[in-house]
């Protein structure tokens, strides 16, 4: 939550932010449209285990018209790599599900060029995307396995570092993935059942009906069991982990943001801004969860 | 142990004590990392004793950390079937559990709590949580029952807490300001303490 933050903490997330969209301007130029915070935050995270210096550099950006501070390390290219990697699938997605051609267009642009290094890390994502897809065909409320699976995939993303340091951010990845499927999916709850949309959450509680608001209401208790379930290991996780930098940041995150954006959604104010970049695909939107909190 | 090189005996006795909480071994017992937190609390440990023989004056070491022993809540089943699968969910094998708990056909209160207790543990905790809220309803009166689902997972909302410090602003906190001006707090006790984690007393 950005309120909490002290000014120096934020200009160094902003230096992350600016780290990863210039890394972007290298790696796929026309991906900085839809560059998003959770990416910010998986570079900050995996910057945050090492030392090395918090110095950054300084160039012109022509969207901000002026001077920004930026981080250019191995891990921010990483998280940028991973940003058009994801942001392809979901344009890919989009298409398979309602043949919205300006997606496929859209798919070929934003690729990454040289995908072998990841190939392995791409065909797991891929994989469980592909479960994740067949499932909702399906329709299936089985939420706890759609979860896990979205949860693999982030999981993987956050698979980096060797050793335990990156047994634990593999766990963090995999919990976050989880949290952020649900909350999404609670998130679209309303509207989708309004325009007859697939949703996991509508299956798994079987709606049948009745008052929707009513309906969410009723079944808030158990997401709110496995929202928390999820938040509680990222926390054990988290202290078990060697923090060398941007402590108060990351703490920040986790303790605060993770929870107040819990709550807003059980108390169901809308936690996702609609529109902010016109592709409006679904898990494009998931991504821009951190946009608001940081 | 985050402790100022000149920190007096018992500024290290009180860090050493509110990091044996947070990575004791019952905080982790269903957690996949346990071996990593026990490793962390070894760690600790070793420091403290370092430098509690290295202080000179004080000798008592590690003795008050050595003796944690896994809770497990004092079930009180009949059933020897329950007992049994309640002796593989404290032993946390929840292969076997599941599977015994498959192979029995009535499906009353207990089971359908010991299939959520499983199932939970096993990271399906929609399915787990639906589970236990049904022995609660077919149980109303199991306190067992009641408390599982409040347990599991309030230790997240203690480290929210914790880490906020300030109670103005998030809703919870508005909720605990009402119920403490109210002088309500005896009737919602286990509320106040939700919210505040461990130190709802600092409320008044």
């Amino acid at each position: 939550m950005k309120p909490e933050l002290k000014i120096k903490e934020y200009d160094v997330f902003r230096g992350y932010y600016c780290g990863v969209c210039t890394a972007l301007g290298k790696l796929n130029y026309p991906s900085k449209y839809v560059l998003n915070y959770d990416l910010t935050f998986l570079a900050l995270f995996l910057c945050s285990v090492e030392y090395g210096s918090n110095v950054p550099r300084r160039r012109f950006c022509p969207y901000n018209m002026r001077k920004v501070s930026y981080f250019e390390n191995p891990y921010v290219e990483y998280a940028a790599a991973m940003n058009v990697v994801l942001n392809n699938r979901k344009l890919i997605d989009n298409y398979n599900d309602d043949g919205n051609v300006f997606s496929l267009l859209a798919s070929k642009v934003l690729r990454l060029r040289d995908a072998e290094r990841f190939k392995e890390k791409i065909e797991i994502i891929d994989k469980n995307l592909a479960d994740i897809s067949s499932l909702e065909r399906e329709c299936s409320g089985d939420i706890d396995k759609m979860s896990h699976l979205f949860g693999k995939v982030t999981e993987e993303i956050f698979n980096i570092l060797d050793g335990k340091n990156g047994e634990i951010l593999r766990f963090i990845g995999y919990n976050l993935g989880r949290w952020i499927y649900v909350v999404d999916a609670f998130d679209d709850l309303i509207d989708d059942i309004r325009k007859d949309k697939y949703n996991p959450i509508r299956y798994a509680f079987g709606y049948d009906g009745e008052d929707v608001v009513q309906f969410k209401e009723e079944i808030s208790g158990n997401v709110r069991f496995m929202l928390y379930s999820y938040l509680e290991n990222i926390t054990k996780a988290y202290e078990l982990l060697d923090i060398k930098k941007n402590k108060g940041i990351l703490d920040n995150i986790i303790y605060l943001s993770l929870a107040d954006k819990t709550e807003k959604l059980l108390r169901g104010e809308k936690v996702e801004e609609r529109s902010v970049q016109g592709i409006g695909c679904r898990q494009e939107r998931i991504d821009r969860r951190y946009k608001e909190s940081i | 142990m985050g402790v100022d090189r000149n920190a007096s005996i018992e500024d290290i006795k009180k860090a050493y004590r509110e990091l044996v909480k947070k990575y004791h071994p019952d905080r982790y017992q269903d957690n996949p990392l346990k071996d990593l937190a026990d490793e962390k609390l070894a760690e600790i440990n070793e420091a403290y004793e370092y430098i509690m023989e290295n202080y000179g004056r004080e000798q008592n070491g590690s003795s008050d950390s050595g003796s944690y022993s896994n809770s497990s809540n004092g079930y009180a089943g009949y059933d020897p079937d329950f007992q049994r699968i309640r002796g593989y969910i404290n032993s946390r094998n929840f292969t076997v559990a599941e599977e015994e708990l498959n192979r029995i056909g009535t499906r009353n209160a207990e089971w359908y709590f010991l299939m959520g207790v499983v199932l939970i543990n096993k990271g399906n905790y929609s399915e787990g949580y639906g589970y236990i809220q049904k022995a609660a309803n077919m149980d109303p009166y199991n306190q067992e029952y009641k408390d599982a689902l409040d347990q599991i997972n309030s230790s997240y909302r203690a480290a929210n807490r914790r880490y906020y410090n300030v109670p103005e602003g998030s809703a919870d906190s508005n909720f605990c300001g009402d119920c403490c001006t109210t002088c309500a707090c005896l009737a919602c006790t286990d509320a106040c303490c939700e919210c505040f984690g461990s130190d709802f007393i600092s409320c008044f």
